[in-house]
């Protein structure tokens, strides 16, 4: 089936471009799979799935339904993507244009300056597999052109044909010929030194006159002395051959020069360039002449002036379609300046003014190709000819489709993903998965909203665009389905435990039974589950770990969300009367624990950061670490410490003593300035928006005017110049993001800034630190990747910095729940004991998880708020209280009270069936949106790991899930999910 | 790993509660099996052993530590070569020109650390190198010591973030500069633009830094940066090819009892040793050649300057300039200065120990020993002969160029 | 570490060489007997305690102490502690030339000894590293270079100098300076097709007797004499001019000689290519012109992508430094490293090692022929195929394989005495003979001195003497001042000296010194 199959071959792709085995060895059969193949021979197209069946360098055959022998490779790129014949340029300056000194050389042989040995990766990657090349240009007669493969076989069988055509011109391209001189010969001194004679031509006139010598010469007429004594003898043996002439022509009138040329001497005519030519097509159409047009684009350099007087000269943006119109037989190539990797955009140029697509790609692929007499061997997909081939993202001439891989002579040359093209960034990145478009008529985001249709990019395993219609970066698979969403939440499962009835200590490190790549996980990630809330089957008082992980996780890096993500505690003790009270006893140690913290927390604001050396710091730390032995530092100490600090700096540079030193700040801030330097925060974003964002400020003040940089994505997805002013203690920046303006007010203290980040939408405040109080001298911005390493990496401590107490192992994941960052489960069901607990956590500030709340819907008023969500325990249904046959749905009845609710499997593999299980509670009148929320969000809340997994949203993990129909809604079935923006295969 | 086995771990796990390596650092454990061991800092070891755990050095002896580790048998061993001199920057980019005395930069900000020049490096043996601001500047900033290799992150290569201060003496830093007439029209009217000036502004430089000392008033954050050559903290690498610069740089020394001076590019510092031996400088070679002459200012390098500054005590270190010819690199420079008279240990220490020494970083790299960062470099002959080959390379435990492989 | 010689072989190096100097070398010693610890007379074959007897110029016995008789009144060098190594064979080069090209795109008329510069320093650098037979090649820089010569590096004329006069054109299938990979091909072709026209012109013109006139007009009356007189029919593989044998060759325009000589096999080619697509191109013009079996390439560059044309060719090649090609890969953009020499050898193409790149820059850097291959070897090529690649393999394409590159009976008496395992850094050469006279003796070099210590005769290197002179000078007016800190130095440096000897066998520059100054 094609949706397991789809990505393999890119996947295989590794640094170099990689053949099928059975290819490689150039005698095997190789079967190449795509939803659509273009033969372009008489415009066929087979849609729905179609096979190429290649043998050694040969096409074999090709067809919708083939069959496909054993011993056949097969290589299926899916259902959406797209092959055709690998891309014929139809002129080229591959070679160096560097032509002879003569006006026209007719033996000059572009075979000869072909280099067999280069690699042509740049053109492979634009599907670009034969070109013409000519040994030189800016000459009337510039020399003999070949058409010559761009990979493939051995040098020698490159070359396809040659000579292939007269490279000629009779516009300002032939007149760029330089005065002919020969250098004398010492020797001999007979030999004066000679004088440089003029050549022709320099006007259009010029041009057809010394064409008109040459030709009357070369067919043993009167001798052609001006140039030189080979120019006719070689023209001769080209115009027996017949070989096709192409001659560069810019407008009608240099057009029918030529066609009066070829009437006059029989020649096989093809206008190249005739961008301004369009006049001419009835003509050039009823002398059967065929054209090589070039769209007048030049995306490297900046576009030029056209002239304002009357004979100024205009492109017409429908020439090509005038050609096709008038019976011309037309090939595009890319127009001068531009570069051959345009190809595909020139034809898409052309097919501007209502060329049909069909002939706009035949001028890419097989016109050319019958122009210069090399159609037997490529220009089409047909059995017999060269197997060169370009797979698609989408139809070749559609905005947007990129190539995913090239073959030349059965193998492929070229593969998207490959390792980054810009070396810097391949260089030492892991092989990225390929960036996936999935465009649906239902986009769930998981938090409610739905678009209706939308796409969603995933890249670098993130989301990087949601919208109705998302970029398409190079290389992208477009995939589509019915309706996405995100990938499902099992809020608390023991997949992975393996029946394991044992039970750990909350510092135990779940992540240690786990291993990536399992089957059975991969089941599970397959049928939509992509994160899983782990914990042991026995809670205790003392707390048990709970961890959430990626089943469908291909390595241990990506296996792990959050180590801990939090703890789960049994509040109900077998002894009723007991019930709570070690948990009471954890709660009272945290809040010792939570007060260190905050003193902590306390003694780094008073101290001053600095720009030091990373490894001091470490000393430093190491240090401390060896002081507070044993026991805690006392806070004390720590502030003692920040004291010091600031004592030092002002007794600075006297001290000899090298402890001192070590404690010594390198920068003292100009007193002038606090404001010049990077800051970097991160804060809550408001409502309606959710989750937490970073902003990074550069400033340089100049006496009071400042300005710089801010960064912050929820902002604007650019950087942000701003600039504004420093005025007593307040700082004022703005700036235009790329989601309309940004407002930042500030009041500036001790490296810490207390400001106001505001846009059109909405305002937030956010805390920034100064991480230095340089302006960071111009570096060379540094590819994605490592921008992100580095922001990874941002927390190197610094010299001096207060040392934090030490962690302990049981209390740390509560003190990070109760900072949010982490999830507190705590598993109770009578109503008593759950309000009790929820108060006794409510003291120590924190908002637990209740899981098993058989009767939380009795006190569901008292909890609203006060509960991070419930997990029920079964069954999910209770009895109505008039005891009716009628039953209440607990879920949707402690959902609509305003009280999170997730769905959660207490299963190892059942976890699959979660999606049946929410797809059953709305059977049960539970709302669709709302079960979708429970699966995905609000799961992905109660873990506080909302800031990775739940819901579709730039930034966050691409953990996406396809179905074929509107999930809950309808009966709809998983297809294909990713994890971390590459599939889960089987 | 299997479900069984994970079962098992669970249990094993609980039995004994304590926690066990990571998984996935297997990688990083090698035993070595050397005919030689080069320490560098003590005598070399024959049949030798070199134990790597965790990107560190365990354990270096005679007998087998054994750990069970994957054995690698090679001729020799030495530690991974350091360059104080590669020349490994953005141009233009990465030298603030605005000020003569840019010195509060650190060149780490305007790196690109996938430039290809650092895995040549690590290929051919230099593991850790001195990366400095170009010589555009007559102060142009502080040095950063980096690994070569590992993730490109400045904080997982960095080994010394301000490991040395980086002047320059010579044509270079006045280059461009030239006096205005009538008036100034460019940038470039401006001092310094002969030796004098460079040499001026240099002394201003640390003159300044004094005169801070007893006036708090006159402290910047400049001057701070000078404090700390002066006070020893970070050594000063002045770039002095000719007798003229480097007698420059000897009297900056004297003048301002600098504790820590580093010559480099010095290539005719063994015309006045004596000058050199007096400033308590110690001196890093440019690349040796058979011909002499070449580098800047066409300065005289003579086969056995190495020799014949080490015979009178100096501490040289030698360097590769990252040349792209593996004749040329550091590699091969001990050897080129081997055949010039310069004893074999005094040849290793000068890619090895001395440079390590003479930027602080030796408590991390620069011998083999227990503790130390398991950069390697694994030979199949003598080393540094050019007819033997590296053909291992390890950077913290990692096996960059495997002996296994390279065969 | 190596075997350290103690100071009884250091003495007796003093004393070997104090032997020459009253013995003279000057004198022209036309027998010679080298002892020597070992004499490597081949890759791979070796005599412990060996003797090379050279009588006039000609190795006559080669074998171990007591098995050859020595003649008695044969001048002895050398001793235990020397390893005998045939002479280095450099087979081609552009250095000591002023410039490596002429101007003119075919100039097979030019003739290399009217630019060699016998004391051009290059010839002096060749000696002091080893190399006793050179092939002095035009640059790559031409269409078709002139002339070029084989030389060994002494003489004080270039007379002296030759081995091999007239010798092998040079070719170039890699565009020259100015001209496109196209152009460069077609000028190639033109040369040979306007060369077929002129003989064809002057048969014809013979045959309808138009020839009389302008014979009359070049030679005024006077008569070709031998073989200059006689015509004779064109021989060659590739093409030939029916009647050639009508014109006597003393009428032939004497610019086409050379290419003629080419054409019928009779001359040597030195084919240059800078990249692997000239490869075949070189080879077809070879082919089509008939010199296909006197061609040689001269490989350059990533020309090792055409390792397997070049082993269909069946020809030798001389491949160019740098030995280690590296290219960046365009879609990872890392750096990848290729071993030319290993490739090549893999592929089975017998080929030289060359230690210049073709820019005839006369500064040896470290492009220096041992040098080269030790690198060769440290890339994985077998030390056998290294050493021939500089010594047998290098005769054999200069058509030397009689004379030089080994040490065996009849061939000349190229030998040098070096101070230990050849190609390593810690070996010098202490003694070149050179057809069995004393060319170079390591304690009476000079210049070595300079290139030690920058101590240089004043005016040499021009440019290089403005900054080096001044400096040095500077030096000296410093060092009398400080006489006695000096001596208190080289004392101690004694010292250490005698310290360092323990580990290793550096060489003894401070003796070299001393005889120095006591000369100066």
């Amino acid at each position: 089936m094609y949706a397991l199959l789809s990505l393999l071959p890119l996947v295989t792709a590794s640094g170099a471009p990689v053949a099928p085995a059975a290819a490689a060895d150039g005698r095997g059969l190789v079967a190449i799979r795509a939803g659509t193949v273009l033969v372009v021979k008489e415009g066929v197209v087979l849609e729905g799935g179609a096979t190429v069946l290649v043998r050694g360098s040969k096409i074999a055959a090709v067809g919708k339904d083939l069959l496909i022998p054993g011993d056949a490779t097969v290589v299926d790129y899916g259902p959406d993507a797209v092959i055709c014949p690998g891309f014929v340029l139809a002129d080229s300056s591959l070679l160096s244009s560097f032509g002879s000194a003569r006006t026209a050389e007719p033996s000059l042989s572009a075979v000869q300056a072909f280099d067999p040995y280069a690699r042509y990766d740049w053109a492979l990657a634009e599907g670009i597999t034969s070109a013409y090349v000519t040994p030189a240009r800016m000459r009337l007669i510039a020399g003999q052109a070949a058409i010559v493969k761009l990979a493939g076989g051995p040098e020698v069988e490159r070359i396809v044909r040659a000579p292939a055509a007269v490279h000629a011109a009779i516009n300002a391209e032939a007149r760029g010929a330089p005065g002919y001189w020969e250098p004398p010969i010492p020797p001999t001194s007979d030999v004066g030194l000679g004088v440089a004679q003029r050549q022709l031509p320099r006007t259009l006139i010029g041009a057809t006159v010394a064409l008109r010598e040459l030709l009357v010469a070369a067919r043993g007429g009167a001798p052609a002395a001006d140039f030189g004594p080979y120019a006719a003898m070689d023209l001769g043996a080209l115009v027996q051959q017949r070989v096709p002439w192409l001659v560069s022509v810019s407008d009608a009138a240099e057009a029918r020069a030529a066609l009066a040329l070829s009437a006059d001497f029989g020649l096989n005519l093809v206008l190249n360039d005739a961008t301004f030519a369009g006049d001419a097509a009835d003509e050039i159409a009823a002398r059967g002449a065929a054209v090589v047009y070039k769209p007048s684009f030049n995306p490297d350099a900046s576009l030029f002036n056209r002239g304002k007087s009357v004979d100024a000269q205009w492109p017409e943006p429908d020439t090509a379609a005038r050609f096709a119109r008038a019976g011309v037989r037309l090939a595009v190539a890319p127009g001068a300046g531009a570069s051959p990797r345009d190809l595909r955009f020139a034809a898409f140029l052309a097919r501007r003014g209502g060329l049909d697509p069909a002939v706009a790609l035949r001028a890419i692929t097989l016109t050319p190709a019958e122009l210069y007499g090399v159609a037997d061997r490529v220009g089409s997909i047909e059995p017999g000819k060269d197997a060169d081939l370009v797979v698609l993202s989408g139809l070749p001439l559609e905005m947007g489709s990129s190539v995913l891989s090239t073959w030349s002579d059965g193998t492929t040359v070229w593969s998207a993903g490959a390792g980054g093209a810009d070396g810097a960034d391949g260089a030492d990145a892991p092989l990225q998965a390929q960036p996936v478009v999935i465009a649906a008529e239902e986009v769930h985001l998981g938090d409610g909203h739905v678009l209706r249709p939308g796409e969603v990019l995933l890249q670098d395993g993130k989301i990087a665009e949601i919208g109705e219609r998302v970029a398409r970066p190079r290389g992208a698979v477009v995939v589509r389905g019915a309706a996405v969403m995100p990938g499902i939440v099992d809020a608390l499962g023991f997949l992975g435990l393996e029946g394991s009835m044992r039970t750990v200590g909350s510092d135990f490190r779940l992540s240690r039974l786990l291993a990536p790549g399992d089957f059975a996980d991969r089941r599970v990630a397959r049928a939509g589950v992509t994160t899983v809330g782990l914990s042991v089957r026995q809670s205790t008082p003392s707390g048990v770990p709970v961890l959430s992980y990626k089943p469908a996780a291909a390595d241990f890096d990506s296996l792990v969300l959050r180590e801990p993500t939090g703890v789960r505690l049994r509040w109900t003790d077998g002894n009723r009367a007991r019930s709570g009270a070690e948990v009471r006893d954890l709660l009272d140690k945290l809040g010792k624990y939570q007060q260190k913290w905050a003193e902590y927390e306390k003694a780094l604001a008073n101290w001053k950061p600095s720009a030091a050396k990373p490894e001091e710091a470490k000393a430093a730390e190491a240090k401390s670490d060896e002081k507070k032995d044993g026991e805690e530092k006392p806070a004390e100490e720590a502030k003692a410490e920040g004291a010091g600090d600031s004592k030092d700096e002002k007794a600075e540079g006297d001290k000899k003593d090298e402890k001192k030193d070590d404690k010594k700040k390198k920068d003292e801030p100009e007193p002038a300035d606090p404001v010049t330097g990077v800051w970097e925060g991160e804060f809550d974003l408001p409502a309606p928006l959710s989750g937490k964002a970073k902003l990074r400020l550069q400033l340089i003040n100049e006496h009071g005017k400042v300005r710089g940089s801010l960064r912050c994505d929820a902002v604007s997805e650019r950087l942000v110049q701003v600039q504004g002013t420093w005025a007593e203690k307040e700082l004022r920046l703005s700036g235009a993001g790329t989601q309309g303006p940004v407002q930042f007010a500030a009041a500036i203290g001790k490296g810490k800034m207390a400001a106001v980040l505001g846009t059109g939408a909405w305002q937030a405040d956010v805390d920034t630190e100064q991480k230095s109080k340089e302006y960071p001298v111009a570096a060379r911005p540094k590819p994605k990747k490592a921008a992100a390493a580095e922001a990874g990496d941002k927390a190197a401590p610094d010299k001096g910095k207060p040392a934090p107490p030490r962690l302990d192992e049981r209390l740390e994941p509560l003190r990070q729940a109760a900072l949010g960052k982490a999830c507190v489960i705590v598993d109770v069901n009578r109503s008593d004991e759950i309000l009790a607990c929820v108060d006794a956590f409510a003291a120590a500030g924190l908002k637990p998880v209740i899981y098993g709340a058989q009767e939380a819907w009795k006190v569901k008023d008292k909890l609203v708020g006060r509960v991070s969500g419930v997990l029920l325990e079964l069954p999910y249904r209770r009895n109505d209280p008039e005891g009716s046959v009628s039953f209440v749905n607990r879920y949707s009845e402690l959902q609509s009270a305003g009280i999170a609710v997730a769905f959660h499997s207490s299963a190892e593999e059942g976890a699959a069936d979660l999606f049946v299980r929410a797809m059953y509670m709305v059977s049960q009148g539970m709302s669709a949106g709302g079960a979708l929320r429970a699966l995905t969000s609000d799961a992905a809340r109660m873990l506080g790991v909302s800031d990775r997994v739940g819901a579709l949203r730039v930034g966050l993990d691409a953990d996406v899930v396809l179905l074929d129909a509107s999930p809950l809604a309808e009966p709809a079935r998983v297809l294909r999910a990713w994890v971390n923006g590459s599939e889960v295969l089987p | 790993m299997e479900k069984s086995t994970m079962n098992e771990a669970l249990l094993g796990v609980l039995a004994f509660g304590l926690l066990c390596a990571p998984a996935g650092a297997a990688d990083t454990n090698w035993l070595i099996k050397a005919k030689r061991v080069y320490t560098a800092d003590r005598e070399p070891i024959e049949d030798g052993w070199v134990q790597v755990g965790d990107g560190r050095i365990r354990a270096v002896s005679a007998v087998s530590p054994g750990g069970g580790f994957e054995t690698l048998e090679v001729d020799a061993v030495t530690p991974g070569l350091i360059d104080l001199s590669v020349r490994i920057d953005l141009g233009f980019d990465s030298v603030e020109q605005s000020t003569e005395t840019p010195a509060r930069l650190e060149v780490e900000n305007a790196l690109d650390l996938w430039d290809p020049r650092f895995e040549r490096e690590l290929r051919s043996g230099v593991t850790s190198v001195l990366v400095s601001p170009p010589d555009r500047a007559v102060i142009g900033g502080w040095s950063v010591a980096l690994k070569t290799g590992g993730p490109p992150t400045l904080e997982r290569r960095r080994i010394a973030g301000r490991a040395a201060l980086r002047a320059a003496i010579g044509d270079e830093p006045s280059d461009g500069n030239r006096p205005a007439f009538f008036q100034p029209d460019s940038f470039y009217n401006r001092r310094p633009t002969t030796r004098m000036g460079v040499e001026w502004v240099l002394r201003k430089a640390f003159h300044d830094a004094l005169a801070a000392r007893s006036d708090a008033a006159r402290a910047t954050s400049e001057t701070q940066v000078y404090e700390e050559v002066l006070s020893g903290k970070a050594p000063l690498i002045v770039s002095a090819s000719t007798t003229q610069d480097i007698r420059t740089a000897c009297f900056l020394q004297r003048e301002f009892k600098l504790p820590r001076l580093i010559l480099d590019a010095a290539a005719e510092a063994w015309k006045d040793p004596p000058m050199v031996v007096a400033s308590g400088a110690s001196v890093v070679l440019p690349p040796l050649t058979f011909g002499g002459r070449g580098g800047n200012d066409f300065a005289f390098h003579s086969w056995n300057s190495a020799a014949l500054l080490h015979e009178r005590g100096l501490t040289i270190a030698l360097s590769g300039h990252n040349a792209l010819e593996r004749g040329e690199r550091l590699a091969a420079q001990p050897g080129l200065a081997m055949h010039a008279g310069l004893p074999f240990d005094a040849a290793l220490a000068a890619v090895t120990i001395n440079p390590a020494r003479m930027i602080g970083i030796d408590g991390r790299v620069g011998s083999i020993a227990v503790g130390k960062d398991a950069d390697l470099v694994l030979w199949d002959g003598k080393p540094f002969e050019p007819s033997s080959r590296i053909v291992g390379v390890l950077l913290e435990g990692e096996l960059v160029l495997d002996p296994r492989t390279a065969k | 570490m190596q075997t350290s010689p103690s100071t009884l072989f250091a003495r007796s190096v003093l004393a070997s060489s104090f032997a020459l100097l009253t013995s003279g070398l000057a004198l022209a010693a036309d027998k010679l007997v080298i002892e020597a610890g070992r004499v490597i007379t081949r890759p791979g074959h070796e005599i412990k305690n060996g003797v090379i007897v050279i009588e006039n110029g000609r190795i006559t016995k080669v074998g171990a102490q007591g098995e050859v008789d020595k003649p008695w009144d044969a001048t002895v060098i050398g001793g235990p502690q020397y390893v005998a190594f045939p002479g280095f064979v450099e087979a081609q080069t552009s250095r000591g030339l002023d410039r490596p090209n002429e101007n003119i795109d075919v100039a097979p008329f030019l003739d290399i000894r009217d630019s060699i510069d016998p004391i051009n320093f290059a010839y002096e650098d060749y000696l002091r590293h080893g190399v006793t037979t050179l092939n002095v090649q035009q640059g790559g820089n031409c269409v078709i270079g002139g002339r070029g010569m084989v030389v060994r590096p002494v003489g004080m004329t270039v007379d002296e100098m030759a081995v091999r006069t007239d010798y092998a054109l040079k070719l170039s299938a890699s565009p020259k300076a100015g001209k496109s990979a196209a152009t460069q091909a077609m000028a190639l072709r033109r040369a040979f097709e306007e060369l077929r026209k002129r003989l064809e012109k002057q048969v014809q013109d013979k045959r309808d007797g138009k020839a009389r006139d302008k014979r009359e007009a070049l030679f005024q009356g006077r008569e070709l004499e031998g073989d200059k007189a006689k015509g004779r029919a064109m021989e060659g593989k590739g093409w030939r001019v029916d009647g050639l044998e009508l014109v006597p060759r003393g009428e032939l325009d004497e610019k086409d000689l050379q290419l003629l000589e080419l054409v019928e096999g009779k001359r040597d080619a030195y084919v240059w290519c800078a990249a692997a697509m000239d490869v075949r191109k070189a080879l077809d013009l070879a082919k089509e012109n008939g010199f296909l079996e006197r061609t040689t390439l001269v490989l350059a560059g990533d020309c090792w992508k055409a390792a397997d044309v070049v082993a269909a060719s069946g020809r030798p090649a001389i491949l160019i430094p740098p030995l280690l090609h590296v290219e960046t890969e365009p879609i990872t953009g890392k750096e990848v490293e290729t071993p030319v020499a290993k490739v090549f050898a893999e592929k089975g193409v017998k080929f030289a090692i060359a230690s210049e790149t073709g820019q005839a820059s006369s500064l040896p850097s470290h492009h220096v022929l041992w040098y080269q291959a030790a690198l060769a070897i440290g890339q994985g090529l077998p030390r056998e195929r290294a050493i021939a690649a500089v010594t047998t393999v290098p005769a054999e394409i200069l058509g030397l394989r009689d004379r030089v590159g080994s040490l065996e009976e009849g061939k000349d008496g190229n030998v040098l005495l070096l101070d230990g395992e050849p190609l390593s850094v810690r070996t010098h050469v202490q003694f070149v003979v050179i057809e069995g006279k004393t060319a170079y003796d390591r304690s009476k070099d000079i210049r070595l001195k300079h290139l030690l210590e920058g101590k240089e005769p004043p005016g040499t290197q021009a440019g290089a003497a403005d900054f080096g002179a001044a400096g040095a000078g500077k030096a000296d007016a410093k060092k009398d001042a400080l006489k006695q800190d000096e001596a208190a130095e080289r004392k101690a440096g004694e010292e250490q000296r005698k310290a360092d000897e323990k580990q290793s066998s550096g060489p003894h520059f401070s003796d070299a010194d001393a005889a120095g100054e006591e000369r100066g």
